[in-house]
């Protein structure tokens, strides 16, 4: 039997991750694509946090997926192997956020004016919720891009994905204090940069 | 400080709710895919790139050992480095102690090669 066939003999049987994995250790690097379609989109949702290209999202995912398939023989199979994966996912956006690493300073005036109007107008409802929502997020980014990447990556996954410290701990080989410290840390250096750019009313 | 912790928190509950983005580009795991059946064929390249360069370095090589070897021998050969032709060196070897008188006419030789002969 072909390995394409075997692939999708597998795929339609609804094959097992350790399944798949034990065949592409075996030798038939075909089995690996069903993991792919299947964890692809959560790596996606991943890179997209960290990156804002859509090209450099596709090469992070892509790395991802490159480096899982070349260290799979180190899978041991005593966890998930979604959570292997998002080990690799976290570890290979860290490696981006280094080599990518901005610290920009912002102040007022590189505000866009939605982003002023979303400062002008916290706590008042909007009707443009998603403009709204969109001027907020551009604001986050700009006060993640001041932070160190570990402290970035921590605030994302605690802030942002609603991950508990204890799953930020696995993810990121710290430990638990550690989260909570670069966290708070992380906090008073986001609020220190808001306040340059909140309007004065609010200082 | 306590108004800006609010701005924050606001700021993070709007970013929360927006959905994350999970849309896959059209065949993306194809792309992978490639790239993993890619891999092998580089890794057994490099391998042939590398057996290739060491053949290629045979030559050079066996020269430079060539090179060293005479290199090492010529100075046990003693006047061989000087003398213009190899069998010249004997000639001098059997060289009797020269006079006064010859030892002029030599000199003599060396400087002007056409005033000998008397």
């Amino acid at each position: 039997m072909a390995s394409s066939d075997i692939n999708s003999a597998m795929d339609a049987m609804g094959a097992t991750d350790k399944e798949l994995i034990a065949e592409v250790l075996k030798g038939n690097p075909e089995s690996f694509e069903p993991l792919v379609v299947k964890y692809q989109p959560r790596v996606f949702a991943i890179a997209r946090r960290y990156a804002r290209r859509e090209d450099e999202v596709e090469d992070i995912v892509q790395t991802v997926f490159m480096k899982a398939y070349s260290k799979l023989s180190s899978y041991r199979g005593d966890a998930p192997f979604e959570h292997w994966l998002m080990r690799t996912a976290t570890f290979t956006c860290y490696d981006f956020l280094r080599k990518h690493q901005r610290n920009r300073e912002w102040n007022a005036t590189d505000l866009s004016t939605e982003e002023n109007e979303w400062l002008e107008n916290v706590g008042e409802d909007n009707s443009e919720k998603e403009a709204h929502q969109s001027a907020a997020k551009a604001l986050v980014d700009r006060l993640l891009e001041g932070l160190k990447p570990d402290d970035r990556m921590i605030i994302t996954m605690l802030d942002l994905e609603r991950k508990s410290v204890k799953e930020i701990a696995e993810l990121t080989d710290f430990t638990e204090s550690n989260v909570k410290v670069r966290a708070h840390r992380a906090r008073d250096k986001m609020k220190k940069t808001l306040a340059t750019l909140a309007p004065e009313k609010y200082l | 400080m306590k108004k800006m912790e609010d701005i924050l928190e606001r700021l993070l509950a709007e970013t929360r709710e927006i959905p994350a983005n999970d849309r896959v580009p059209y065949a993306f795991e194809k792309r992978i895919m490639a790239h993993i059946k890619e891999a092998p064929a580089t890794l057994a390249d490099a391998w042939s790139v590398w057996a290739q360069s060491l053949w290629k370095a045979v030559v050079p090589c066996l020269a430079v050992l060539v090179m060293v070897a005479v290199w090492m021998k010529a100075p046990a050969d003693g006047s061989g480095a000087t003398t213009p032709q190899g069998n010249a060196a004997p000639a001098v070897a059997n060289f009797e102690a020269p006079g006064e008188e010859d030892l002029e006419s030599i000199v003599m030789l060396a400087i002007d090669p056409d005033s000998t002969g008397e």
